[in-house]
């Protein structure tokens, strides 16, 4: 009796242990993420919001891709490239059998038709493949992109969500609108159900090309726009990771022991938008005197609670040609006082400005910076408006300072730059300068140099005379902020806000 | 006047009200700032762009005839396309209208539940301890942002006691369930506390009628004296502000939605206004204001019911 009850006690511990190991190596089926609004469109050449670029880069790829620390090109469908001599042609060297989420295979003609399709100037993201001419296949696995000039930031601008693969045969059976909702791809995931306003399910693609890969079944995109909602059902466990944490709550969810929220790098710069067309904001000292009254290092340290950092140029530090000379002018609100009575204003100056109500950041910076200004005898009047006539203002001109950020969608500063110092394109991103000679001849310049060294030189001139003239005033880098339960592993965020997902998992206890 | 002669007659009544609607909405949302084509294609859009989508959409003609196509198109059974999110809007709304009648049909019964027998209750221990503390109960509830509420029952009940998700709709209709009590709860304490000070009143007024005297007199037992004169005259004012609330509630789930992440045409309503998706604003204000008419309608029904003299004409 003895010998048999020591037996089974024994048995037991030996089931216990093997239960506990087959439980401590289990992932969960799907991960949770929960963000502050839905995607619209998925059609990589006609979307507009972040969240479509968010969600598609899940399952839709192009020849190469950006690493995950946002520093290079790394080869995807290509598996690699011969530039010519003359640099106006790409061969690109496909791997072989790639399939759609479907099953079907990737063919060339599905590449150049979305090449081409990228590339139309009907799309509004075209600008970046504006120097490629043609794209021909001259075997299944080889497609060959003929440029009409050289184009420095090529690859680059390949990497971009514009110039992935999709289904032509797909596109052409059903409406666009149809079509901007069941896109398929080569990535990692497919769309399984899409809930709009609700939820976005996407599941493995069993076409993958990687053999075990993506880890997780099954991932979840829901919307929970109240950020006090998002961060109580990630601290109850309803969700496993939160994006677009408010800066203000990252301690007290690094706090619990249950979760960690952390900033990743980004390439997002939040800047005070200057309306040259209304005096006396086209007078350069005007706008020196309001970046010397602002203490951006405080704006830093309150609102972004030390997460991000001071901005002086309009490109991002991590970006290639950053020119680290350039350094914030501080805050010195004697110099602003100075530099106002030189414009002709020496009792001081008022100005609107316009905000969105609803964005916790900007509700708070416009606070502070109404305070910093007052020391250099800046007299700010916030009008908090609407979403949708703000921007609506904010496109007809009729403002006068406003603030909003943006983000490059590439590796490369050429994007940025044309934004900053192309007038046709910069009333596009609100700036309403009209920009120099030589900054539009550096733009040119800066997009067709393929040598490194005299490519750096020019775009450490363009953001010189960006930081001389004043154009806007960077405030802050910012980096995304996201916050997860601490049993996920391998979440990746690029700087330019791509998910990489394969080795996303979320080990059971 | 036949009871189906009657509902016969309030729907034909209802299509100058519906088309009154329709006109104000139609030209109304269109004096907002902001063009739909703009803010839908972004900063990046070019001009050509823009005029292409205009054209595309029909934004590019007179706004009359814009007007003329768009009652065209609802007498076709088609409500239109949102370009926010390119899909029809009847999609859009068959999806969300549930989560939204479900809403407010579970908060008008918690409503109910909660104001009855405490309407009932001060009343009857009038100007009592247990009559102050329901009136106070009432204001208290009347005066806190339901916001505020919703986050607080939020904490305890479910981040806390883990009794209900912390907000979402679910996707089984157990879940959904489970998940429509707290939204619903928050919801009902604004109107359970003005039908509890409404029943209250009534009942004080009621009681002091020369009739219940009359009626007590007879020897009639207490509880057929509520039933029969009491709660039946009560109800006319109970249900008048029951049938108000519930027409504010179905423009008004807009906080609780948002605050729950419930996924309903409140939430639809104020991303479509951001975007100035016309089509969505038009189709969900034609939407409400078809249920308020059928709400009043059988508001009206009732008070037919309850009071014999009221004639259905």
């Amino acid at each position: 009796m003895k010998t048999k009850l020591s037996l089974f006690i024994v048995l037991m511990l030996i089931l216990s242990v093997f239960a506990t190991a087959s439980a401590e190596g289990q992932i969960a089926k799907q991960i949770v993420i929960g963000r502050n609004e839905d995607a619209y469109d998925l059609d990589a050449v006609t979307l507009n919001e972040n969240t479509d670029i968010v969600s598609l880069k899940l399952f839709l790829e192009g020849l190469v891709q950006v690493s995950d620390d946002g520093k290079s090109i790394l080869p995807c469908l290509a598996d690699s490239w011969d530039i010519s001599e003359d640099r106006l042609s790409y061969t690109f060297h496909l791997k072989p059998g790639i399939k759609f989420s479907d099953g079907s295979l990737v063919t060339t003609e599905d590449w150049i038709w979305s090449l081409n399709r990228a590339k139309n100037k009907e799309s509004m993201w075209s600008f970046t493949l504006e120097a490629l001419e043609n794209v021909t296949a001259p075997d299944d696995n080889t497609l060959v992109l003929k440029l009409s000039g050289s184009w420095a930031p090529l690859l680059a601008d390949l990497a971009m969500f514009n110039a992935t693969v999709q289904k032509k045969a797909l596109f052409e059976s059903m409406s666009h609108e149809e079509y901007s909702h069941n896109v398929i791809g080569t990535g990692a995931y497919r769309l399984k159900e899409w809930k709009f306003g609700e939820y976005m399910l996407f599941e493995k693609n069993p076409y993958y090309r990687k053999e075990g890969l993506p880890k997780t079944e099954e991932i979840k995109f829901v919307v929970i726009p109240e950020d006090t909602t998002r961060l109580l059902q990630l601290k109850s466990g309803q969700i496993d990771v939160a994006t677009s944490v408010p800066f203000n709550k990252m301690k007290e969810l690094n706090d619990d022991p249950r979760l960690v929220a952390y900033g990743v790098p980004s390439l997002q710069v939040r800047f005070l938008i200057l309306n040259h067309l209304k005096k006396p904001l086209d007078n350069l000292k005007v706008r020196l005197a309001l970046d010397y009254a602002i203490n951006k290092q405080e704006l830093v340290d309150y609102i972004l609670f030390g997460y991000g950092e001071v901005a002086a140029s309009m490109l991002i530090p991590s970006e290639a040609f950053f020119n680290h000379d350039i350094k914030d002018r501080g805050y010195h609100p004697d110099k602003a006082k100075a530099l106002l009575a030189e414009a002709g204003y020496p009792n001081g100056i008022e100005f609107q400005f316009n905000t969105t109500s609803g964005i916790t950041e900007v509700e708070q910076m416009v606070v502070i910076l109404k305070e910093q200004l007052k020391e250099s005898g800046i007299t700010l009047n916030i009008l908090t408006l609407e979403k949708g006539l703000d921007s609506a203002l904010l496109k007809a001109g009729n403002f006068e300072l406003e603030t909003r950020y943006w983000y490059s969608d590439i590796i490369d500063p050429s994007e940025l730059c044309e934004y900053a110092f192309i007038p046709e394109m910069g009333r596009c991103l609100e700036t309403s300068w009209e920009s120099t000679d030589r900054a539009i001849e550096l733009v040119e310049q800066g997009k067709r140099e393929m040598d490194p060294a005299k490519r750096k030189q020019i775009y450490l001139e363009l953001q010189k005379i960006y930081y001389d003239n004043v154009p806007l005033i960077p405030v802050f880098y910012l980096p995304f902020r996201v916050a997860m339960d601490k049993n996920i592993e391998g979440f990746v965020e690029t700087p330019l806000g791509v998910y990489k997902f394969e080795n996303l998992v979320k080990h059971l206890k | 006047m036949s009871l189906l002669n009657y509902i016969f007659k309030r729907i034909i009544q209802m299509i100058p009200v519906i088309i009154i609607v329709s006109i104000l909405i139609f030209f109304i949302v269109r004096l907002i700032p902001g063009d739909p084509v703009t803010i839908r294609l972004g900063i990046k859009a070019t001009p050509q762009m823009i005029e292409t989508l205009h054209k595309e959409i029909g934004l590019d003609k007179p706004i009359f005839v814009q007007y003329v196509l768009f009652i065209k198109n609802i007498l076709n059974g088609n409500l239109g396309y949102s370009i926010r999110y390119c899909a029809p809007i009847y999609d859009l709304l068959k999806q969300k209208i549930m989560v939204t009648l479900f809403l407010i049909s579970v908060s008008l019964t918690f409503s109910v539940i909660i104001s009855f027998p405490l309407g009932y209750f001060a009343a009857i221990k009038e100007n009592k301890i247990q009559d102050q503390i329901i009136r106070n109960g009432a204001l208290i509830a009347l005066a806190t942002p339901q916001f505020w509420t919703g986050l607080v029952l939020m904490i305890i009940f479910a981040v806390s006691m883990k009794i209900f998700p912390v907000g979402g709709w679910g996707e089984s209709w157990p879940q959904r369930l489970r998940a429509i009590i707290l939204p619903a709860f928050t919801q009902s304490l604004w109107t359970g506390a003005l039908l509890t000070r409404n029943l209250r009143n009534s009942i004080i007024d009621i009681l002091k009628m020369d009739y219940i005297d009359f009626a007590k007199s007879t020897g009639l037992s207490t509880r057929v004296i509520k039933k029969r004169y009491i709660i039946r005259n009560a109800m006319i004012p109970y249900i008048t502000l029951g049938g108000l609330e519930l027409s504010y509630m179905l423009g008004g789930s807009i906080i609780v939605e948002r605050v729950f992440a419930l996924p309903g045409i409140g939430a639809l309503m104020v991303e479509s206004i951001y975007g100035r998706d016309y089509s969505v604003i038009q189709g969900v204000v034609l939407l409400i204001a078809l249920l308020v008419i059928i709400i009043n309608l059988f508001t009206d029904l009732m008070y037919a019911y309850l009071d014999p003299r009221v004639k259905l004409e």
